[in-house]
């Protein structure tokens, strides 16, 4: 074996420029696939990062416009959603981790004095803060007991109420008034948030109960959050919205099949379209990777033709003194493989150093949901490392296989008369 | 690999019988039209022949370098056909060596890695191939030369070489394709010498194919070849 490597690494020496110029193309090929797939991975990570904004196993249900009549309800008629039909499908969902109402108000203001800043007020119960990804940072978030007495406090976001407040202030405790249709109320800041993903809005948040007395009287609401566990595909998801569909249908009089009267939003089904995007992306990735290998691997194949040509003569000498096809297959094959893993290996440790350095300039923690990245940590995981390298090999024997081939072919006699 | 003995495998070494070697080069052509030759253990004999009379073909077969369409060819007592390339290899590897006009030296490699490469091929270990190859470059008397790569060396110095390559797997036959045809009158001598010793000092069958009467006539046989025949068959002693 030890003889084997130095024959091979004699025979890379004598052409030390065509050595490495072939070398060069195997290693910028393994370099690209690993800086590509770590850039698809950093795509990736800032998907999922900004998914992460609500639970991903959500449901979230509009009010809509009937758009077929249906037993004497006219088409372009509203379906309006109220809060007794979350208590409807809390009631008929038991499969339902939480079914929550929740109600927005655009266009509202929060602030001290002449300062006001615009903000939505987002009218919610204490269950909002498990079903989305909700961080308090100091204080506490709506609980029953504001929900009881419909206490008129709010839980602001960190960037509003550093907007408000003087620094080194605590906003906890304090208060705030909240503006909307021209009336001011004054609110108990009660904690802080932050919340990763695209949450650019800054919402301040309410008790669903005092919104509902001060704003509206009307007992609409915006939606009903539904948290459902065990949908694995997006079969169920479909599924579960047909039947949160049919259950609203008797109960608001719309035809079932009216895809209009209520919006369902389906957070689980855009989450697996994001994952087949990101699968079709690393796919993408994988083949361009691929095709610039497989470049590289034509040049070494090539680069191994001329080598066998040019050594004609000394394999059929070493045929002649009694080398067996076995070993001059070898021969070839070794020598294929060395340029490859080689220069491949350079290649790829200069991908991993890239990407490293990338991971450097984007890291997670530094990831700021109010200005949501395309680009986060794009690191490559040991399973690529360990692909890549299996891709090299394989590269090495292909590129090796043809020119060892005429390798073996060669007739003595004929070799050694060649010139 | 099948063997056959005989009360004769002892003496004889080669049986060629009724060898014949058609070449498809575009049209057919029948360069050897039955050959029956036998060579005992040990001779010292040549083929001569002009060029075009088929002894560089006749050479290829006894080498196990090529194969022959019809006949039977027997070394030391095995039947040569239908070999395996593997096979053909090993046999060329153990029990003939190869000495060539042209040497046919490996140029990037010492004169000492030239005469250890048919032991690489056995399987010996560096450090006994490498102390091997010293002891037969002594004995063709470039043990100082160890070092140099052939084109450090004069022609008769590496047809030395050559020769302890082909006698460093202790072979049955060696077999000479014009070893004196790059080479001038005197060094001629002194290496057709070294074969002789050689060949009767390890009992080596050596075949000489040479096209120069003065090279044939220093040895013990001359078998002439001319369009594909044996035409005459000369014993000098």
């Amino acid at each position: 074996m030890k003889d084997l490597f130095e024959e091979i690494f004699m025979a890379m020496r004598m052409n030390k420029m065509r050595t490495a110029l072939t070398g060069f193309a195997i290693a910028w090929g393994i370099f690209m696939l690993v800086v590509l797939l770590a850039c698809s991975n950093g795509v990736k990570n800032a998907m999922q990062l900004n998914f992460s904004s609500m639970s991903q196993n959500t449901v979230r249900v509009y009010g809509g416009w009937r758009s077929l009549p249906y037993k004497g309800m006219k088409k372009n008629t509203w379906v309006g959603l109220r809060y007794g039909d979350v208590e409807f499908l809390r009631a008929a969902l038991p499969e339902a981790e939480i079914v929550t109402p929740n109600d927005g108000l655009w266009g509202a203001s929060v602030g001290m004095g002449s300062t006001q800043y615009q903000v939505s007020l987002y009218a919610v119960e204490p269950d909002f803060s498990t079903l989305s990804s909700i961080e308090i940072l100091s204080g506490r978030f709506i609980n029953e007991l504001d929900m009881r007495d419909r206490r008129k406090v709010t839980v602001l976001h960190r960037q509003t109420a550093a907007k408000i407040f003087p620094a080194g202030t605590d906003p906890v405790g304090k208060f705030v008034n909240v503006t909307y249709d021209s009336i001011t109320i004054p609110f108990q800041v009660v904690g802080l948030y932050d919340m990763a993903g695209m949450d650019r809005y800054q919402t301040a948040y309410v008790p669903f109960s005092t919104e509902q007395t001060i704003y509206r009287p009307s007992g609409e609401i915006n939606a009903i959050d539904i948290l459902i566990n065990n949908i694995k595909d997006e079969e169920g998801a479909e599924a579960f919205a047909e039947k949160v569909r049919g259950l609203l249908s008797r109960r608001l009089i719309f035809d079932p099949a009216d895809q209009g009267a209520i919006w369902i939003h389906n957070r689980i089904d855009q989450y697996m379209q994001t994952q087949n995007v990101m699968g079709g992306i690393t796919t993408f990735v994988w083949i361009i990777g691929f095709g610039m290998l497989i470049a590289g691997v034509v040049g070494v194949s090539n680069i191994m033709l001329i080598t066998v040509k040019e050594r004609t003569r000394e394999i059929g000498i070493r045929k002649a003194i009694g080398a067996t096809p076995g070993s001059i297959l070898s021969l070839v094959l070794m020598e294929s493989l060395c340029i490859t893993a080689m220069f491949g290996y350079i290649g790829m440790l200069l991908g991993i150093g890239v990407s490293e350095l990338l991971c450097r300039k984007f890291p997670e923690a530094a990831y700021d949901p109010s200005s949501p990245s395309m680009f986060v940590n794009p690191s490559v995981d040991i399973g690529t490392v360990v692909a890549a390298t299996l891709v090299l090999v394989v590269a090495g024997l292909l590129a090796g296989y043809f020119p060892a081939r005429k390798a073996v072919m060669i007739k003595p006699i004929e070799a050694m008369n060649a010139k | 690999m099948r063997r056959e003995h005989n009360v004769r495998a002892t003496k004889i070494m080669i049986t060629l019988k009724n060898i014949h070697k058609t070449y498809d080069a575009g049209t057919a052509l029948h360069v050897l039209k039955g050959i029956n030759l036998e060579i005992g253990r040990g001779e010292f004999l040549s083929i001569m022949g002009a060029s075009g009379s088929g002894k560089s073909t006749l050479l290829n077969i006894l080498g196990v370098l090529d194969t022959y369409d019809e006949g039977e060819y027997w070394l030391d007592g095995q039947l040569i056909k239908d070999l395996s390339e593997k096979d053909a290899a090993h046999l060329r590897n153990r029990m003939i060596g190869f000495v060539f006009q042209s040497f046919n030296l490996l140029g990037f490699k010492t004169a000492l890695e030239n005469v250890a490469l048919p032991l690489y091929y056995q399987g010996v270990s560096r450090s006994r191939r490498n102390a091997t190859a010293m002891e037969y470059l002594d004995r063709v008397g470039l043990a100082d030369w160890a070092d140099h790569l052939p084109n450090q060396l004069s022609g008769g110095q590496k047809q030395r070489v050559a020769i302890a390559r082909a006698l460093i797997a202790k072979p049955q036959v060696i077999l000479a394709d014009e070893p004196t045809g790059a080479l001038d009158s005197q060094t001629s001598v002194d290496v057709l010498h070294l074969l002789r010793e050689v060949s009767e000092r390890d009992g080596i069958t050596m075949i000489i194919v040479t096209h120069a009467q003065e090279i044939a006539a220093m040895t013990d046989r001359i078998v002439r070849i001319k369009d594909g025949v044996i035409e005459g068959d000369e014993r000098l002693v």
